[in-house]
């Protein structure tokens, strides 16, 4: 699982409800289109203009954390903006877990709010633990993240992979 | 290795060491989901199949209606087809919250990993598990038996004395949340100290329920005396309590003496907004509220009543109370509660999660610019209704004393004196 993308740095916690505001709310509508128009609303109000496919949102601790109410919204929304993948300094727990499940990649990076500058093009190895910044030169090295993660990321989700596994027969 | 409680739990439900930062594949012993949970690979694979029928639970809760037959079909075709048992689908006249209702009807086993699709599937962590949220990997843990988790951190978290008169686990949390916040997020909290010992289970699923809103993963109470006796009627297999090793290693120590907690007030829009109670008396309210996962527990619904006795609520409050499952209504029924809720004018819906979330089928929903006191779990904007009402979040007591004023309000000169407590 490698991700390579430009930085949108966010030097605080962004929360669930930071990346697509609580008074959207769409877990019955699941209209991930019209969510997408909502992303970063409040945060950074030029977000939705200028991201790119494969743009990486930076935030600090507890990254996602908020009312698990809010949590789809908040990784369905910024994917379906092209967004390749969440880094922070640490996440809630729940959010990157069901985050991963979704097939979204999030890790958490300590360190990486130093390493890193918006607008930064940088470049990450999940299963090596590395973080590349070509703009200053500089590796950060984290944990590798587990093989049983990359597994699920590489599948496009827990769904998919549990199919895999169960050998499920053909789609109806 | 010295262990935490969480460390044990994952370590025998992994079968490997559970050493912070690491990813395991632990063992569930439950998966509990709602009427509204996703299923995922089952709709999508006609082969698809539980891994234990006789571990799943299917609680009716946010559309506990008998009305809502057809809707309820889809969870009554799932059951059928996984031969998942009848008495496993607490359906309505057995309904109640997904995170109550398995512990409740002696699902729950301290020790073990239990999974629950709802947001504040910690709740069940009370009963000295590791209770978690699964959220939208339900169908994946449901189909394996098995789920992935990152093995937290762990905060200590020592109880001394006693809440006072009228201070529910809604002000401890809140406490913890003003308090120590920052050290919360993304641990476990894992109980102790002489201070648990005065928390009823009522009070500890309470306090656990809080987790998500602290952005912890979970919580884990102690096993002790009371926990005992809650569980021993109701069980269904034996078990062992788990207790944390001597010099096992924690990310933050936290010490609570309970005597200290005040009246709290989260609020409005926004769940870390949290205030003295007295900063906000005498603000109008137009619609109360005691119920949902947080606090529509039986002590709940006793210090309402037991504020409200004799007492006529103001004529301008809407003012609902939805027990949080079938037993609680019965139990509140069989003592005068729900006979004193109604003389003093509140509305008693059938057990679920009634108004705390306007997707449900709410029985109060709000207006433009109205406020409310509630005790429900959360105050998003539009979370009740109309995104411009404001909702503030209380312990039952100053819910029901606000509702008697049409304001918000202190309620101590309502409870009864220590020794007098009526019902």
């Amino acid at each position: 699982m490698i991700l390579e993308g430009r930085v949108w740095k966010y030097a605080q916690q962004v929360r669930a409800t930071d990346l697509v505001p609580s008074r959207y709310d769409y877990i019955k509508l699941t209209d991930w289109t019209e969510c997408s128009t909502h992303v970063l609303e409040d945060l950074d109000p030029d977000f939705r203009a200028n991201v790119r496919p494969g743009d990486l949102i930076v935030g600090g601790h507890g990254f996602g954390a908020g009312h698990a109410h809010y949590f789809q919204q908040a990784f369905e929304g910024p994917r379906w903006l092209g967004v390749g993948g969440y880094l922070a300094e640490s996440f809630d727990p729940i959010f990157l877990l069901s985050a991963i499940g979704a097939g979204m990649p999030c890790w958490g990076v300590p360190g990486i709010l130093s390493f890193v500058r918006n607008g930064d093009l940088i470049r990450c190895d999940f299963a090596a633990g590395t973080v590349v910044n070509p703009a200053t030169g500089a590796t950060a090295q984290h944990r590798p993240v587990a093989p049983e993660v990359i597994e699920v990321l590489d599948a496009g989700g827990l769904d998919k992979l549990t199919v895999r596994r169960l050998g499920l027969g053909v789609k109806v | 290795m010295q262990m935490t409680m969480t460390q044990k739990i994952l370590s025998a439900a992994s079968g490997r060491e559970a050493v912070s930062g690491d990813v395991l594949n632990v063992s569930v012993s439950g998966v509990a989901v709602h009427d509204s949970a996703p299923l995922g690979i089952f709709d999508a694979y006609p082969d698809a199949r539980v891994w234990d029928p006789s571990k799943i639970v299917i609680c009716y809760d946010h559309f506990s209606r008998a009305n809502m037959g057809p809707y309820h079909a889809r969870f009554r075709a799932f059951a059928r087809e996984q031969a998942i048992p009848p008495e496993n689908v607490f359906a309505p006249g057995r309904q109640g919250l997904s995170h109550q209702v398995p512990g409740e009807a002696g699902f729950v086993l301290p020790g073990t990993v239990y999974a629950v699709f709802d947001t504040q599937g910690a709740t069940l962590g009370a009963l000295n598990c590791f209770a978690f949220t699964s959220l939208w990997t339900t169908p994946s843990v449901m189909a394996l038996g098995t789920a992935l988790v990152v093995v937290p951190e762990v905060v200590d978290v020592e109880l001394s004395g006693q809440l006072p008169q009228g201070l529910t686990s809604k002000d401890l949390t809140f406490h913890l949340h003003a308090e120590f916040g920052q050290d919360l997020i993304g641990r476990v909290l894992e109980f102790r100290g002489p201070g648990v010992a005065s928390l009823s289970v009522d009070q500890r699923l309470g306090v656990a329920n809080a987790a998500n809103n602290l952005g912890a993963f979970t919580m884990i109470f102690p096993g002790d005396d009371v926990l005992a006796a809650y569980l021993r009627p109701r069980v269904r297999a034996p078990y062992e309590f788990v207790a944390p090793d001597p010099g096992a290693t924690y990310a933050a120590s936290v010490m609570i003496n309970l005597d200290d907690v005040r009246p709290l007030v989260s609020g409005p829009h926004n769940i870390e907004k949290i205030r003295a109670l007295d900063e906000v008396i005498g603000l109008p309210v137009d619609a109360a509220y005691v119920g949902s996962c947080s606090a529509g527990r039986l002590d709940d619904l006793i210090l309402a009543a037991s504020v409200l006795q004799g007492r006529t609520i103001d004529p301008s409050v809407r003012f609902v109370v939805t027990p949080i499952s079938t037993e609680v209504m019965r139990e509140a029924n069989d003592r005068g509660i729900i006979a004193t809720l109604v003389s003093a004018g509140a509305m008693i819906t059938p057990p679920g999660c009634g108004a705390c979330y306007i997707g449900n089928l709410s029985p109060l929903i709000l207006g433009d610019g109205e406020r409310c006191i509630a005790s429900s779990v959360s105050n998003d904007p539009g979370r009740m209704g109309s995104k411009s009402a404001e909702i503030y979040l209380s312990n039952p007591a100053v819910v029901a004393a606000s509702a008697l004023e049409g304001r918000i309000a202190d309620p101590r000169p309502y409870l009864p004196r220590a020794g007098q407590v009526s019902q």
